[in-house]
């Protein structure tokens, strides 16, 4: 007779068979015999503090983040409420945040990858003179913080900034309308500044894969430069292109340094930072928190699964 | 076809002289092989002739055209390669095609066209095949009916055999060397196996160092090798008396 324990379809038994899998891997990484097991224990041993890491410093938080963003009272994590979850969808104001967040990263992204591909096409196919040097200028705003990546862009664009006054003695205008630093297309050419270095990044590796002899069959076959790079340069490189166009984004979304100095734009991080600091709204911060992050892991990891993009998680 | 004259070509790199006052005539109809040791500038003269290198010195014409200057794609050159270099975001029929899609070719005349060549290679099946499924003699087959498909003024074969086993090495060569004659092609045969240039090649120029050592038929050089160089490179592994096939 059968037990409420029991499953006609075999559920039991393959739970079962699992569980029984699991141990045995276990005892394996624990007392290794053969060759494959100890492999195993290597690569458990070398995933181990980053598994740890992942844990304390990436899950626990997280967890944490989405506790405190559906507790029903403002400063203690008790009972369960979606009311900040509610605001978001249904207050028009953090509709626009998150209209912001997307055309701006996406603007950015288009732009940067679009500037990237030819910067990495030089650097790849080309011996250019001084090369070194030209690879550290352009990977070179990568290390730099957001902060003074705008701070520069107020240096150049802004009232008194370089380009601003050059375009003014050229055109005869004032500087003050010519200026762009603090507004939208200043905190755009910000974005970029930190963007194109990544995505140049990722597709130099690729260029550097390109089979060049077929390049050079489809010029020896009448094709023109640019030909060629339709035809055979592009589809080779194009798993990098979407691997520079998810990174790409992604870093878009998470920019925040610049935006502290060129708060023009209202984007998800920079309200994260005012839910906090201004009436400290912590449990709309912490669903702002996990909707940003369950939406950039949906992102990548659906871009991942549907394209050949060359980028990790 | 047309004929190659190749005028007292010099290429450098830095202080390295790949090319060193190279003169050379391919005349129309002719396949000519250019023999050598790695490192002694036959492929750097076949980048040349391809317009992908442009000699520090020296000139290049195809018949009466000074072609030196000329970017590859207006040479009307066809190239094969030793690594294939064939297109793999294209089937077999596509890359045959290429070319004659670059020229402004309609769809249906550059399909008859392509379907021709490959049946004259001998893979005519294979037309819709995604070109990474070929074997390498099969994919070597696709990149000489890629070059031949443009009627090319010259056809340039670099190492074409490379990496190719003995045996299927052999019925390529008879192959290939059969129909280069038949259609009557202008050819430079880059290689550094002096079986293969004897082989498939009316003349032969070895080079060594970056310069010519001797131009000759293959009976020429093999007989009369005209210095030590030529001597120790052309009778090392030389096939037994390959004249009997000439």
């Amino acid at each position: 007779m059968a037990t409420p324990g029991d499953h006609p379809d075999g559920t039991g038994s393959r739970l079962q068979a699992s569980v029984d899998a699991l141990g045995g891997l276990v005892d394996a990484i624990l007392d290794p015999t053969t060759e494959r097991d100890r492999e195993r224990r290597r690569i458990v041993a070398l995933c181990a503090p980053f598994t740890a890491l992942l844990a304390i410093a990436g899950a626990y938080p997280l967890a944490e983040v989405f506790r405190i963003s559906v507790s029903a009272e403002q400063y203690r994590s008790v009972g369960f409420s979606l009311q900040a979850y509610e605001t978001l969808v249904t207050d028009p104001y953090y509709r626009t945040v998150a209209f912001n967040s997307i055309w701006l990263a996406g603007g950015t992204t288009l732009a940067s990858v679009g500037l990237a591909i030819p910067i990495a096409h030089a650097l790849e196919k080309y011996d250019l003179p001084g090369e070194d040097v030209l690879v550290t200028l352009v990977s070179f705003p990568i290390s730099l913080p957001g902060i003074v990546a705008a701070f520069m862009i107020l240096v150049l664009l802004g009232n008194n900034g370089l380009v601003t006054n050059v375009v003014a003695v050229l055109t005869g205008r004032e500087p003050i309308d010519l200026a762009i630093a603090v507004s939208a297309p200043g905190l755009f050419v910000a974005f970029c500044y930190s963007m194109i270095p990544r995505a140049t990044l990722i597709l130099r590796g690729t260029y550097a894969e390109v089979d060049h002899a077929a390049e050079e069959a489809a010029q020896s076959l009448g094709a023109t430069p640019w030909q060629t790079f339709r035809h055979v340069t592009l589809p080779q490189i194009r798993p990098g292109i979407t691997g520079a166009l998810i990174l790409t984004f992604r870093t878009g979304l998470a920019i925040f340094g610049t935006l502290i100095v060129i708060q023009t734009v209202v984007v998800w991080t920079l309200q994260i930072s005012r839910e906090l600091s201004t009436g400290y709204d912590i449990q709309v911060a912490g669903a702002m928190a996990t909707v940003y992050f369950l939406f950039t892991f949906a992102f990548t990891a659906l871009g991942l699964r549907y394209t050949d993009a060359e980028v990790g998680l | 076809m047309a004929r190659v004259t190749i005028d007292s070509i010099r290429k450098r790199y830095g202080e390295t002289t790949a090319v060193d006052g190279v003169s050379l005539t391919v005349d129309d109809g002719e396949i000519v092989g250019v023999l050598g040791p790695s490192g002694c500038g036959k492929t750097t003269t076949l980048r040349a002739v391809a317009g992908f290198e442009t000699p520090n010195a020296g000139t290049v014409a195809f018949d009466d055209r000074d072609v030196t200057n000329v970017p590859p794609e207006n040479r009307n050159v066809g190239l094969v390669f030793q690594e294939y270099a064939l297109f793999d975001n294209m089937t077999v029929r596509e890359n045959v095609a290429f070319g004659l899609k670059m020229r402004g070719v309609g769809t249906a005349e550059r399909r008859d066209r392509a379907d021709e060549l490959l049946e004259m290679l001998g893979i005519g099946g294979m037309a819709a095949r995604d070109p990474t499924t070929l074997s390498g003699g099969q994919q070597q087959r696709v990149g000489l009916a890629r070059a031949l498909a443009i009627e090319p003024s010259v056809l340039l074969l670099d190492e074409p055999m490379t990496g190719l086993d003995a045996k299927l090495k052999a019925r390529l060569r008879d192959e290939v060397g059969e129909l280069l004659s038949a259609l009557d092609v202008t050819g430079l045969y880059v290689t550094h196996d002096q079986e293969e240039a004897m082989l498939m090649c009316d003349r032969i120029a070895v080079m060594n160092d970056g310069r010519l050592e001797q131009v000759g038929t293959p009976r020429e050089v093999y007989e009369s090798p005209a210095t030590e160089f030529v001597s120790e490179f052309v009778s090392l592994d030389a096939p037994e008396l390959p004249f009997v096939q000439w």
